[in-house]
């Protein structure tokens, strides 16, 4: 069984974003990075697979060099092979470019099974599995919370959460494209050592655009930031509480909360 | 050349008309009387009959698409059957809402009709020959315009509890019911089962003061704190999504999108940032508060008062000080 895992690195954003010159992109250069949070669950669904099934797993991504980062990660934690579709740093894509970049490569690759993150921290646009599943013509299934039964050449029974506590479960024949919620499963921990060593043994597969016949300049997207900003802070409402201490804070707090008439 | 129309769908689960279909009419009726087009509303099911007549009531012109099939929400046979109504009513934008069955449809129906989409938008404006919608990045800590690729026919969904429900009062709309034969089609999906919400151990919507804990909480050890301070205040304990992740407590108590929706008189969020999927599940309480170490937190948005600190040096001297009134 082969399963591909669409990933994303995404920088982590603490403390006052800071902007890129154009005011178009937050600017990722100086923050730390790491694989989307959505894209870890679906890496630990996929390697859980591995662990029960004879399975090969891909990683795919689509980001700059240092994105070679996330990938090796993902080979340390125990996939088969890792492909970076290298763009350049710093610059926007949207998600029907990704996911055009994606399709390009999976739909060149024998797989059963790909699996995306629901969303990304940073953009949470929410689109890309499923334009990949559109390009691919394979059935789509989002948010899913749990994999009920998988049956190779045949189909893939599924949990997916839905609002307020109500759950769908269906099956989709394969292959199919199923977008992974967090709290699926609990993603497994890569030591930096074992991290180090697969740096120095494995290798990552790189291919640019222009060498899966993608011409950056003329491959379309749907959508484009126009200016980008940082929302005022704070509620017309809201007041800060200050003080000296966290004890006076805290009581600082309290008065307030009982002037109101809520405590 | 598309027909000049807003076409609005609205979705309903478990024989109800969901809430956010109300918020989309009311947003799409603001955007017909902006942008000067006519307004429609389109609903998949099976055995809707009181439901589309609830809709009828407030919008003017309901496309009902009845199938068997489309009784539960499928990806395939919604996207199949709004692919040829939209083909054939060309309708300028498709208004969907942001939730799991709406971005689900909006991507997929604008990669097959290979058309714009805005997902997840706040509002949306005409500018200079291009749609403009205004969304969150980062989980709210950034926000953006994004224009669409084209002027045409464009698809939106909007985010959940941004715009407010009204009641414009119009009179009986016009229901263009349609039977759909999907049996000589063959999909891919096979739907079993609607699964209930559960109820759990507690029930955290009928309580006055709720204390949500987020992913500040750091470690399921330091539960016992915040347990301590909803014990004091006479309030429940609730958690935003990363913590039920964690397994740290139980899915029953998770407010949220995903969740449960709490309207008490006091909601105190201890380490939580305040993504837009938990703002959903608590931004109805009469008075908010907001602890935390980052003073960017999109909490700080939604919230009456604010603290920016450390919550296990907040916590403890706010649970001495009831305590001590109390006694």
């Amino acid at each position: 069984m082969d399963v591909v895992v669409t990933i994303r690195q995404t920088g982590i954003l603490r403390g006052n974003p800071i902007l890129t010159a154009d005011e178009k992109s937050v600017d990722i250069t100086k923050l730390k990075r790491h694989i989307n949070e959505w894209d870890q669950y679906a890496l630990e669904e996929a390697l859980r697979i591995k662990e029960r099934k004879e399975a090969g797993i891909t990683v795919v991504s689509v980001g700059d060099k240092k994105t070679e980062d996330a990938i090796y990660y993902c080979l340390a934690a125990g996939v088969n092979e890792g492909i970076l579709i290298e763009t350049e740093p710093s610059k926007y894509l949207d998600s029907w470019q990704i996911a055009s970049l994606l399709a390009r490569v999976v739909s060149e690759r024998p797989y059963d099974l790909v699996f995306s993150g629901v969303q990304s921290e940073d953009e949470g646009c929410a689109e890309v599995g499923a334009i990949l599943a559109r390009m691919l013509d394979i059935p789509l299934s989002s948010t899913v919370i749990g994999i009920k039964s998988l049956i190779e050449g045949g189909t893939i029974e599924i949990q997916n959460e839905l609002e307020e506590g109500f759950y769908h479960i269906r099956t989709l024949e394969l292959p199919a494209l199923i977008t992974i919620q967090t709290g699926i499963n609990q993603p497994r921990y890569v030591s930096s050592l074992r991290l180090r060593n697969t740096k120095k043994k494995r290798k990552i597969t790189k291919v640019s655009p222009e060498s899966l016949g993608i011409n950056m300049m003329e491959l379309d997207c749907k959508k484009m930031p126009k200016r980008l900003f940082i929302p005022e802070f704070g509620s017309a409402k809201l007041e800060l509480i200050d003080g000296a201490s966290s004890n006076e804070k805290a009581n600082s707090l309290l008065g307030r909360l009982y002037d109101r008439g809520v405590l | 050349m598309t027909n000049e129309m807003i076409l609005t769908l609205i979705e309903h689960r478990n024989n109800e008309i969901r809430e956010v279909s109300w918020e989309l009419l009311a947003a799409a009726e603001n955007f017909c009387s902006q942008f000067s087009l006519a307004m429609a509303t389109v609903m998949l099911g099976h055995d809707c009959d009181s439901l589309i007549n609830e809709v009828a009531k407030r919008a003017s012109i309901l496309y009902y698409l009845e199938s068997e099939q489309l009784k539960y929400y499928s990806c395939d046979r919604y996207c199949y059957v709004l692919e040829s109504l939209i083909k054939k009513l060309e309708p300028r934008i498709i208004v969907l809402p942001h939730t799991i069955q709406g971005m689900e449809i909006g991507a997929y129906l604008a990669a097959g009709l290979k058309v714009p989409y805005l997902p997840d938008c706040l509002d949306l404006a005409f500018e200079s020959g291009s749609w403009q919608g205004i969304r969150e990045l980062y989980g709210g800590k950034v926000k953006g315009e994004f224009l669409s690729s084209s002027s045409d026919t464009l698809i939106i969904s909007l985010r959940p509890g941004t715009f407010d429900y009204f009641d414009a009062g119009n009179p009986e709309g016009e229901i263009l019911k349609e039977s759909i034969d999907l049996n000589t089609k063959k999909f891919m999906s096979r739907f079993i089962e609607l699964i209930q919400p559960q109820p759990g151990d507690v029930d955290i919507t009928k309580f006055d003061i709720v204390v949500g804990v987020g992913r500040g909480l750091g470690d399921k050890e330091k539960i016992g704190l915040f347990e301590q301070f909803a014990d004091a205040l006479g309030g429940t304990l609730a958690a935003s999504r990363p913590v039920v992740d964690m397994g740290w407590l139980p899915r029953e108590r998770q407010v949220g999108q995903s969740g449960k929706t709490v309207k008490p008189k006091l909601y105190i969020a201890c380490g939580i940032s305040g993504a837009s999927q938990h703002l959903i599940g608590m931004k109805g309480a009469k008075t908010i508060v907001g602890i935390n170490a980052d003073p960017n937190a999109p909490i700080f948005n939604v919230a009456d008062f604010g603290i920016v600190g450390d919550i296990f040096e907040v916590i403890p001297p706010m649970i001495e000080a009831i305590k001590s009134k109390t006694s």
